[in-house]
């Protein structure tokens, strides 16, 4: 078996010999004594950032808790540290930097460069989200994406400009790719360079194995956090005056390869803290064959792969005359649930001409080097005998995840006073376009860095006091101590048979619909009961499964608000998009009796750019 | 998903439960080498077999059984 050469082979550890947080006494919150993390090493490899233990009901004070280690959390560290905020927490409930799905991902991007229109990239970007995009905020991470490739290329990263490739039916657009960084490739490149910047701020102390299950507040404003450690089951309090949650999106624990971290936690965060969610009704997708994983399936089509129907007929030519199977991922993941409907499923993945093209030879060299996660993959199904040039597989539209997020001003601060959101976290735009969700990542990360730095200049010191300590510790431990019989498991399998059906989320009705949130609330009313934690491990799970269940129940209720088809929001009712009456938001906030509570909101297109032509409005 | 985690082959270094994405790997301090602690939540990323110093995990790279949209 061919041995992967990429990556260090020798264990490398950081921050090692950090002395562990001690527990907090009966009662009264006292600072544990922390020692100054250890001078990192300037040499980081790629390999893992070791974390910091806590003793159980642990104090950890700081200025700004960033949570999540994908692209934009551990862009927020950097930005925030060198603007001068130098105590700063970094938590992940997975590994430092190593489990974002962005590193996991090709980790392209959409970058700007001087050539390049600017107004001629945003027109793609908001008519391709049908104008539901925040306009101030494209502005923004246009005007400042340049500078950012230019950070990044100081910092040694190297990203292949020859490999721009303009797709999803734009003509200007271009994703650019084949990252690479000290012998790291694609996004563990982008984000090995970004823990190696952040690993030079010398102070920052890094948390892994850790979900943040609570923020808590004082006088409206952000106090810290409480969370709990997924491998020994010890909470934690941080008490922070300012927070950043960069913690990706919600895809119900997708179906999609890689996407299983994607459990919504940043949403119900925010959300129980009292913020806004909007946009939740576009639940994204994108295809992949299932049975194995295919990052960047979506970009195929360019390159000579076709879908076919049970029939044998390459149908992507009839819903895109234009494009085939290149067409927007949106496109060719409703129409695949089209033939379906109409009895011409299931639907199979062709790559045989493609693998013997001189384009998919290139797109494997240029796009998918030695190292990459799809590359391992393909090569070792072929050593398994599975030979994707030879044989066709079946093929899925799977769930990506839910392009909503919290509400936010422009420069990433919310209506809560202290909390900041960035990555997909952020609400700026339910359109998909390959390499918008890592730009927003770059641009949102280093934003919300700056934003909080300047926020903690005058923020007041605040205090958590005892008693919402010891309930934030306690909600975070309490599913050990339920005697139930359903493991989060067996409740997320019902959510998702409950969400992912093409006839709910890929073409809408508002029977179907309803149908399934009347599913979602017996399962959450079954969870209620029923749902438990057999240990620390599970307990995570549990979490995360309560909040899918409030993603779900968002899902669909603005599923069924939105009386029109937008973006991949498409209502077999309502066919066609209504500028007239559907220009606005879906604002979810939580009600004082714990339901939520739907409000709309109007998109301020006269003070944006571009607006949709007269005749629609 | 995760198919071997060879223990005589691990030396204990601990690098692949610190980089699994899921939690799926744990160390056994009495071994001294790591084992699949919760198999099902493997989501096939290969991070503990690339970082593996010893050569001693193998991910297949078929994925468990999930719930399909059709």
């Amino acid at each position: 078996m061919k041995k992967f050469s990429k990556f260090g082979l020798s264990r490398r550890t950081f921050l090692a010999g950090v002395a562990a947080v001690a527990a907090v006494g009966k009662g009264a919150l006292k600072p544990a004594s922390v020692e100054a993390a250890e001078t990192a090493d300037s040499n980081f490899k790629g390999e893992f950032v070791l974390s910091e233990s806590y003793a159980d009901k642990a104090l950890v004070e700081t200025d700004l808790l960033i949570v999540g280690t994908g692209f934009a959390g551990l862009w927020a560290g950097i930005s925030a540290y060198d603007k001068g905020i130098k105590n700063i927490v970094m938590v992940d409930k997975g590994s430092i930097g190593n489990s974002s799905t962005a590193s996991l991902t090709l980790g392209s991007t959409d970058i700007l460069y001087p050539s390049d229109s600017k107004e001629k990239w945003l027109e793609e970007y908001v008519k391709g989200a049908d104008y539901l995009s925040r306009q101030d905020m494209w502005e923004d991470l246009l005007s400042t994406s340049y500078s950012r490739m230019q950070k990044l290329q100081s910092w040694g990263l190297k990203y292949d400009t020859v490999h721009r490739l303009i797709s999803d039916g734009n003509k200007y657009i271009s994703i650019t790719a084949g990252a690479e960084w000290n012998g790291l490739v694609l996004g563990k490149a982008v984000v090995g360079v970004l823990l190696n910047e952040l690993l030079k701020r010398k102070g920052i102390r890094y948390y892994s194995k850790t979900l943040i299950t609570q923020l808590l507040k004082e006088n409206g404003r952000i106090a810290g956090a409480a969370g709990v450690n997924r491998v020994d089951g010890n909470s934690v309090i941080f008490k922070a005056k300012a927070v950043i949650i960069a913690t990706g999106q919600c895809s119900f624990s997708g179906q999609h390869a890689l996407m299983e971290l994607q459990t919504g936690n940043g949403y119900a965060l925010a959300y129980d803290a009292g913020a806004t969610l909007n946009n939740m009704e576009f639940l994204t997708f994108d295809i992949d064959p299932g049975a194995y994983g295919l990052e960047g399936g979506s970009l195929l089509g360019a390159f000579g792969a076709r879908v076919l129907n049970r029939k044998n007929q390459d149908f992507m030519w009839k819903y895109d005359p234009v494009n085939g199977m290149d067409a927007h991922v949106r496109l060719s993941t409703r129409s695949m649930a089209r033939e379906v409907k109409e009895g011409r499923g299931p639907i199979f993945l062709d790559r045989t001409q493609f693998c013997y093209s001189l384009a998919g030879q290139y797109f494997w060299k240029g796009l998918l080097p030695d190292g990459s996660w799809q590359k391992t993959n393909e090569v070792r199904l072929g050593e398994l005998g599975h030979d994707v040039t030879k044989r066709l597989d079946p093929f899925y539209a799977h769930s990506f995840g839910i392009i909503g997020a919290v509400k936010a001003n422009v420069d990433c601060s919310t209506e809560i006073p202290g909390l900041f959101v960035a990555g997909i976290t952020i609400s700026h735009d339910p359109g998909k376009i390959k390499g918008a969700e890592s730009a927003r990542a770059m641009w949102s990360g280093e934003r919300s860095g700056e934003t909080a730095s300047s926020y903690l200049a005058n923020a007041p010191d605040v205090a958590i006091d005892a008693d919402q300590a010891r309930l934030a510790m306690e909600f975070a431990k309490k599913p050990l101590d339920i005697s139930g019989d359903l493991t989060p498991s067996e409740v997320l399998w019902e959510i998702q048979k409950a969400v992912f059906p093409y006839d709910v989320s890929l073409l809408k009705s508002e029977e179907r619909l309803k149908k399934a949130l009347n599913r979602i609330y017996e399962i959450k009313s079954d969870a209620a009961e029923r749902m438990y934690a057999k240990d620390p491990h599970e307990l995570i799970k549990y979490h995360e499964t309560m909040n899918m269940l409030l993603c779900a129940e968002l899902f669909l209720l603005a599923s069924i608000e939105r009386k029109e088809s937008r973006e991949c929001h498409y209502r077999e009712d309502y066919p066609k998009i209504n500028h007239t009456e559907w220009l606005k938001w879906i604002n979810f906030s939580k009600a004082a009796d714990g339901t939520p509570h739907i409000a709309f909101e109007r998109v301020p297109i006269e003070n944006y750019p571009l607006k949709p032509n007269e005749g629609d409005l | 998903m995760i198919e071997i985690l060879d223990q005589q082959k691990c030396i204990g270094c601990g690098t692949c439960v610190e980089v699994c994405t899921k939690d799926v790997l744990r160390y056994d301090d009495e071994k001294s080498a790591a084992y699949i602690a919760y198999f099902d939540d493997c989501q096939t990323c290969y991070n503990c077999e690339m970082h593996c110093p010893a050569e001693a995990i193998f991910v297949h790279p078929y994925h468990r059984d999930k719930v399909r949209p059709w």
